[in-house]
């Protein structure tokens, strides 16, 4: 049995120079060739573990967090980078370079990483434009593309490396539907013509069941429930129902935690 | 592990904490003191952590090339506009002191030598942070956040090598190269001014500057202020932009820093080696 793509084992964490505790001992396995989703509410630490996965920052001490073989922790900057080229991120924000064109968005980890000629830059550019439908649109500048097209040059810079683990966050996010369904498409053929192994971090439940392996559902900095999309649904767990049926009512508060609010109002002497 | 991207910062929830009486009063006197001391602290680091960079990044010269190409064309009207400016209202104020003492005949020279050792190198510094250094701090906050640095580090590439070291070098040959400029325009207000419009003898004009200015001393000192000041108005420029709040607040507050920042270190370093020049 081949060793999981990301293994994260007792991971806690806090910004630096900040009280909140954002992820609180979470452990977390997600096996090769597998798409698995991170779902939960906002703040409960989804982009904070991506981030710790690519090691933006440092690995706490007593966790644990391998990608693709190589513990984080324990890498260099030089480590670091070498494992990052075998690493694909798509931001929630695209992150295009606004300087360069389309194809030079494309090119860009190209030029930076291999010593290929032009003439293969372009033509491998062009595939990984045609693979995400935008062949035509090379030559011109991410302000003049929606933002569903920029998500997918931003793919397309993504997959430009053949990465073995590609990482989306918030992939859905901001996109009409027809540009979302296209976007889940896109990630479910890139992973099986790839052959690497996705993490999809996102509130979006009915595209992202519609392609996932394995869901994890986090909530306060901990994964509360695991498994795939037909058990997740069939979940008893009050937060976690709730969350993936989207009721108004339940466990999960509307309000940030505060004061009393009649206090607040001045009501409480009268 | 990598390097972080940001300094370290003095906690926000340091500040804010409430406190009382005399600690409080000791927190006020103290707080601008330890927050000057990260600004520094994090600014010698970013210099150390460019400077590393910098020769990788000469390997690179198209990207510093491009960089010069950016930032040269930004600055080249206000330059060559402000140089004229500059020649003919010195050609007017010299004649007109120097009228008095029956000496027009070196207003040439007086204006050469006031350009090459202070006005040249301080008023194209000035001009080239108000222009150049304000667009690369914006730049590069905008780069910050909109995630595009970020993108970099993820895809394994250095934004310290790809982005600020080219930016720097840039800078720093851009501004000697622009204050020759605006010396050789001024030179040409002044002539336009004393010769052709006050009827200034062109010979007279021409042999005296000539004769009284020393190309090693007056054109050279010009000129190593001029490296200094591309040298630290660049640096300053690509750290406010490089640790801007990720914010349209926080862009528009490292453009105004960047300004406040480097002008006055321009002036305070003019002083400095105008002081160590005239021993």
């Amino acid at each position: 049995m081949s060793t999981p793509a990301v293994e994260i084992k007792n991971l806690s964490f806090t910004y630096p120079g900040r009280d909140t505790q954002i992820l609180h001992g979470v452990d977390l396995s997600v096996p090769r060739g597998s798409i698995v989703a991170l779902m939960g509410g906002s703040g409960s630490g989804k982009t904070t573990m991506v981030r710790l996965m690519t090691g933006q920052y440092p690995i706490p001490a007593g966790a644990s967090v391998n990608v693709d073989g190589e513990d984080v922790e324990k890498l260099n900057l030089a480590g670091l980078y070498r494992l990052r080229l075998r690493l694909g991120m798509l931001f929630q924000n695209p992150a295009l370079f606004t300087d360069l064109s389309v194809g030079e968005n494309v090119a860009f980890p190209l030029r930076e990483h291999s010593r290929l000629p032009e003439a293969a830059i372009h033509d491998l550019v062009l595939l990984k434009l045609h693979a995400v439908g935008l062949r035509s649109a090379a030559e011109r500048y991410p302000s003049e593309l929606s933002g569903g097209q920029q998500r997918r040059v931003a793919l397309a810079r993504a997959i430009a490396l053949d990465p073995h683990i590609l990482l989306y966050d918030e992939p859905f996010a901001g996109l009409d539907p027809v540009s979302q369904t296209i976007i889940a498409k896109l990630i479910k053929e890139l992973n099986d013509h790839l052959g690497s192994t996705s993490i999809i971090i996102t509130h979006d439940v009915e595209q992202t069941f519609a392609i996932a392996d394995h869901v994890c559902v986090m909530w306060h900095g901990e994964v509360i429930a695991s498994g795939t999309p037909a058990e997740m649904n069939a979940a008893d767990d009050p937060i976690v129902n709730q969350f993936i049926h989207g009721r108004a009512d339940g466990p999960l508060p509307f309000h940030l935690p505060g004061g009393d609010y009649r206090g607040d109002l001045r009501l409480s002497r009268g | 592990m990598t390097e972080p991207s940001q300094p370290d910062r003095p906690s926000i929830q340091g500040r804010n904490r409430r406190r009382k009486g005399l600690s409080a009063f000791i927190q006020r006197l103290g707080w601008p003191l330890v927050e000057n001391i990260f600004y520094l602290g994090g600014f010698a680091r970013f210099c150390w952590m460019v400077a590393k960079r910098v020769p990788a990044s000469l390997a690179r010269p198209h990207l510093i090339w491009i960089q010069m190409y950016h930032l040269g064309t930004r600055s080249m009207p206000i330059i060559v506009v402000s140089g004229l400016f500059i020649g003919l209202v010195l050609g007017l104020q010299f004649h007109t002191i120097l009228d008095r003492y029956g000496q027009t005949q070196v207003v040439g020279a007086a204006a050469a030598i006031a350009l090459f050792r202070e006005l040249g190198p301080v008023l194209a510094g000035l001009l080239f942070i108000g222009c150049s250094c304000t667009a690369v701090t914006a730049a590069i906050g905008l780069k910050r956040s909109s995630e595009q640095l970020a993108a970099m580090e993820v895809m394994a590439v250095d934004p310290l090598e790809r982005e600020i070291a080219p930016r720097f070098i840039a800078g720093s040959l851009c501004l000697p190269l622009l204050t020759i400029i605006l010396l050789a325009v001024a030179i040409v207000g002044t002539y336009a001014i004393v010769v052709l419009r006050i009827g200034m003898d062109e010979g007279f004009f021409w042999g005296n500057m000539q004769r009284f200015t020393k190309f090693f001393g007056d054109f050279t000192e010009g000129m190593l202020k001029s490296a200094v000041f591309g040298l630290t108005s660049s640096i300053i420029a690509l750290y406010h932009g490089y640790n801007a709040r990720p914010t349209a607040e926080g862009v528009a507050h490292a453009t105004t820093s960047t300004v406040v920042y480097a002008s006055l270190t321009l002036l305070g370093l003019d002083f400095v080696l105008t002081s160590m020049l005239a021993r």
